[in-house]
């Protein structure tokens, strides 16, 4: 694993990921082979009970792949999946007690709403008046009332979610598999569905592993997150922990904005650190970072995490950049400033006070909270 | 206003002068389908006086061909279906064995004319059978219902395992995964998803072969013996006993499961059909078939397959028997007289399908994107009138151009033209449909930045359309050869002396005996079929027959 990260926190393990603690879904050293590539790389992870985990990453990093093997689609290569202690290898899909939203919802097309909710409870042959109740009461929670007896090609987008998620919980099962369920949907319904989803699956407390590949779906939504790359984990954690104290650059990376400076540290103490980007020299205070002296590394710093002001008088720890071009977003206004060699993106969440700055000289501020030193 | 009617017809002059191709091609198209389509057929309806209706509703005779027709076509079509849909469910299997072997045999029989198959019937099981006969010593006649019956299934299940295919692979595999996910089984799984979904394509595949089982006459012809059906006796009218009339009320009954057909397909299927929405596919192959339903298709499909390829050998040995049933030993004779006696009808057929196939692509490419992509009245019903003539039977056609180019003020009968055309009408449909679905392929922003930068209709047609159509255009090329070549129906009402063409060449042979010729010439008729394909197979043509 390459440029891993180097914080004291994250190394002890000192930050502790909040949650019930009571693990539901188990993988070990699960594998994955297609032909000789290792689609999923020995994979530990364990899933608490009622929790939200996404499995978040890049095209083909793997999570699709974890997420059918937990459904029983695929058999995994080598390790073993566990639900509530109970090794699920060799049981077909629908004898777990998992229940899958596909990306593309799979509803059938020929039968109505209804029907297709009430399909998996015929196919148990379950007593009329209870599959009737059921359906009723997951109809009604739903907010599908109006489309009961529509066919799926007569319902929006959201609509036809929302009836693959209830043919889901219908079954009633441990474990709610979610496989990319927002992607078929335009940006503004996602946030707005990702809201509800989040919603029925804390009023239900079900344990829900969700994969998505869009780091801001899996923020908002996660109580977990899993984020994978070529079959690999890079990091488990919260969404908080994942974005301030990234465990190497490709979480940085992949999660939210981050800027790459290459730096070389020139000493260390209890208090500073003093380090070199191109001719300018800088002090940081010393936030428990695990940096050598001498040692050449990589800053990641987000956006918001580097004030700017205008060039007067030169102070300590600022350093000075030349303000290229800036694009104003209402909320904030994002610059793009050279500096030494690099393009830094800066964020000012408060242009109201300071209006915006034109081109030309700046000095900026880097603030230690987001701020990530990276081995070389 | 009379300023605004003013301007209004002169800007409509000036886009006329601007884009002469456009308002061509439309008249073009209109004046082909006016002339050879809507005018024929209003001219067979006005044929037949009230009197020749009564009499075939009310005459024994008629009512017994009509029922017999009837009872062939039903049970024919299921037969043909059934065997179709398995050969297209197993196709659409990622999981079955021998599948390049299958899908040959699954369209094999589409590249010989029809009748073919009665034919080889006769050779393998009839009086002097080579099964019947020469292995069992029996002596027993295979013409008749249950001859022609085996004849209509081995000549018609292709045009449903062809149709029905598509449908089976658009299946989204996830709906299956769904079905299990939610606890069903795999015959749970068929007869509640894929079933339900293929049967708008079920019933559109069987009332496409019950039209072309009640049409056809070249089975009924060569196997039927005394069993009767409507197409035999259109055919008996016309030709022999010169009742124009009277062929034309028969053609007109066959025209009604085929309007069934084309009115089911354009009004109900269409709605049913459905297109789920696929996601980016993500590697999840289909569900595996179970090993009993794989096993039982393998050896079903098998036995179907030998029994094809069986009446396929029997053609080509038949043609180098020296008498079939007697003397089984070899010989070129046949082929020599065929070479001899019939060459010109080989050469007509050769030729005129190859004109009716240019043609064919040319109108196909031209109207479908005047009809898709240009703003004029009546283009509605220009797409309707152009892709009727496949609901018209070929009989009905090659009855409907008698009645209408025999008399002026056009006369066409006895011409190379009046073949051609009618090949060209039996096709159009077909290559219609493939160039359109070609043409969806193209972003009109494509041709709209060609326009942008000045080109004029006929600029886009040939810079832009047609080199993104290209493969569409030359499959069409193909599939009216070979659909035209192997044609019967229509032509046997259009061909004179010097115009005759190698099936009704063949068909008159096999009707008077001449098993060896006929075979002979066949096999040849095969030969160039297969040749053609396997040139445009090799030089990258698209599969034809997309199973």
């Amino acid at each position: 694993m390459k440029n891993i990260t180097l914080k004291q926190e994250y190394a002890e393990g000192r930050v502790v990921d909040q949650g019930s603690g009571e693990t539901h879904v188990e993988l070990q050293n699960l594998e994955k082979l297609f032909g000789v590539n290792h689609a999923v790389n020995n994979l530990n992870l364990s899933i608490e009970k009622g929790g939200f985990t996404c499995l978040l990453g890049p095209s083909g990093c793997g999570k699709t792949t974890t997420l059918r093997m937990i459904s029983g689609f695929i058999e995994p290569s080598g390790g073993n999946i566990l639900i509530s202690g109970k090794s699920q290898l060799g049981i077909p899909p629908h004898k777990r007690n998992t229940s899958i939203v596909f990306q593309e919802y799979a509803l059938f097309p020929h039968m109505t709403t209804r029907q297709n909710i009430e399909y998996g409870l015929k196919v148990k042959k379950l007593d009329a008046k209870i599959i009737k109740k059921k359906t009723d009461d997951i109809i009604e929670f739903m907010g599908l009332g109006q489309a009961a007896d529509r066919a799926p090609k007569f319902l929006s987008g959201g609509q036809q979610q929302r009836v693959a998620l209830a043919r889901s919980l219908v079954m009633e099962p441990e474990v709610l598999l979610m496989d990319e369920p927002l992607s078929n949907l335009d940006a503004k319904l996602r946030v707005r569905v990702r809201t509800e989803i989040k919603e029925i699956q804390k009023r239900l407390g079900i344990t829900t592993i969700y994969v998505t590949h869009d780091q801001e779906e899996a923020l908002s939504i996660a109580d977990r997150i899993a984020v994978m790359n070529d079959g690999v984990l890079q990091q488990y954690g919260t969404p908080w922990n994942l974005y301030f104290n990234p465990a190497n650059q490709f979480v940085a990376d992949f999660i939210g904005i981050n800027n790459f400076l290459d730096a070389t540290v020139l000493s260390v103490t209890k208090k500073d650190i003093h380090i070199a980007i191109g001719g300018q020299k800088l002090t940081v205070k010393n936030d428990g970072f695990l940096v050598e002296p001498e040692s050449t590394v990589t800053i990641g710093i987000r956006p918001e995490s580097i004030t700017v002001q205008r060039a007067l008088e030169q102070k300590e720890h600022f350093v000075k950049g030349e303000i290229r071009i800036h694009q104003f977003l209402g909320s904030l206004v994002r610059y793009w400033i050279d500096f030494e060699g690099f393009e830094v993106m800066v964020d000012d969440h408060a242009p109201a006070g300071t209006g915006i700055l034109p081109p030309g000289p700046v000095f900026m501020e880097f603030k230690t909270i987001g701020m990530q030193f990276f081995k070389k | 206003m009379a300023t605004n009617t003013f301007t209004g017809t002169t800007f409509r002059i000036r886009t006329i002068i601007s884009d002469p191709t456009k308002y061509f091609a439309i008249l073009a198209a209109l004046l082909f389908i006016l002339l050879f389509v809507i005018y024929p057929t209003i001219m067979v309806i006005l044929e037949p006086a009230a009197d020749h209706w009564v009499r075939f509703f009310s005459t024994a005779r008629y009512r017994t061909i009509l029922m017999n027709s009837l009872v062939m076509a039903l049970l024919s079509t299921m037969t043909a279906t059934i065997i179709g849909f398995c050969f297209s469910y197993a196709l659409s299997r990622d999981d079955f064995p021998f599948k390049k072997f299958f899908r040959l045999v699954s369209f094999l029989p589409l590249v010989s004319p029809p009748f073919v198959a009665g034919l080889s019937l006769i050779l393998l099981l009839g009086r002097r059978g080579i099964i019947t006969y020469g292995l069992l010593g029996l002596d027993i006649s295979i013409y008749g219902l249950p001859g022609l019956l085996i004849a209509q299934t081995i000549a018609y299940y292709p045009i449903a395992a062809v149709s029905l295919s598509g449908v089976l692979k658009g299946i989204d595999p996830t709906l299956e995964y769904a079905a299990q996910d939610l606890g069903q089984s795999r015959w749970g799984i068929f007869r509640t998803v894929t079933l339900p979904l293929a049967i708008p394509g079920i019933a559109s595949a069987a009332l496409l072969v019950s039209m072309m089982v009640l049409s056809d006459f070249g089975n009924p012809m060569v196997i039927g013996g005394p069993f009767r059906v409507l197409a035999t006796e259109a055919y008996m009218q016309v030709v022999g006993l010169y009742n124009i009339k009277m062929g034309a009320v028969i053609s007109f009954v066959l025209l009604v499961p085929s309007l069934v057909v084309f009115i089911v397909q354009r009004y109900w299927l269409s709605r049913r059909q459905y297109v789920t929405v696929r996601g980016r596919g993500g590697g999840l192959s289909q569900i595996p078939t179970s090993a009993p339903v794989k096993w039982f298709l393998v050896i079903f499909l098998g036995c179907i397959s030998l029994f094809v390829i069986l009446i396929f050998i029997v053609i080509i040995w038949g043609a180098f028997a020296k008498t079939w049933g007697l003397d089984w030993s070899l010989t070129l004779e046949n082929f020599q007289y065929t070479l001899m006696a019939r060459t010109r009808d080989i050469w007509n057929s050769v030729w005129f399908s190859a004109v009716a196939g240019i043609c064919t692509a040319v109108f196909a490419v031209i109207s479908s994107y005047v009809i898709h992509r240009k703003q004029f009245a009546g283009r509605r019903a220009l797409d309707f009138f152009v892709v009727l003539p496949a609901a018209l039977p070929g009989t009905l056609i090659g009855i409907a151009y008698i009645v209408t180019f025999n008399t002026p003020p056009i006369i066409l009968t006895g011409t190379a033209a009046i073949i051609i055309i009618s090949f060209m009408i039996r096709n159009i449909p077909v290559g219609y449909r493939s160039s359109l679905s070609a043409l969806y392929q193209i972003d009109e922003s494509i041709e709209e930045s060609a326009a942008d930068s000045g080109a004029n209709t006929f600029m886009v047609l040939k810079d832009i359309i047609l080199p993104l159509v290209k493969s569409a255009f030359t499959a069409t090329i193909v599939y009216t050869f070979i659909r035209s070549i192997n044609s019967v129906s229509t032509v046997i009402f259009l061909i004179s002396a010097r115009t005759n063409v190698a099936t009704t060449s063949i068909l008159g042979l096999a009707e008077h005996g001449y098993w060896g010729q006929a075979a002979a010439m066949a096999t040849l008729l095969m030969a160039i079929t297969l040749s053609v394909l396997g040139i445009f197979r090799l030089l990258g043509g698209k599969r034809l027959f997309d199973i």
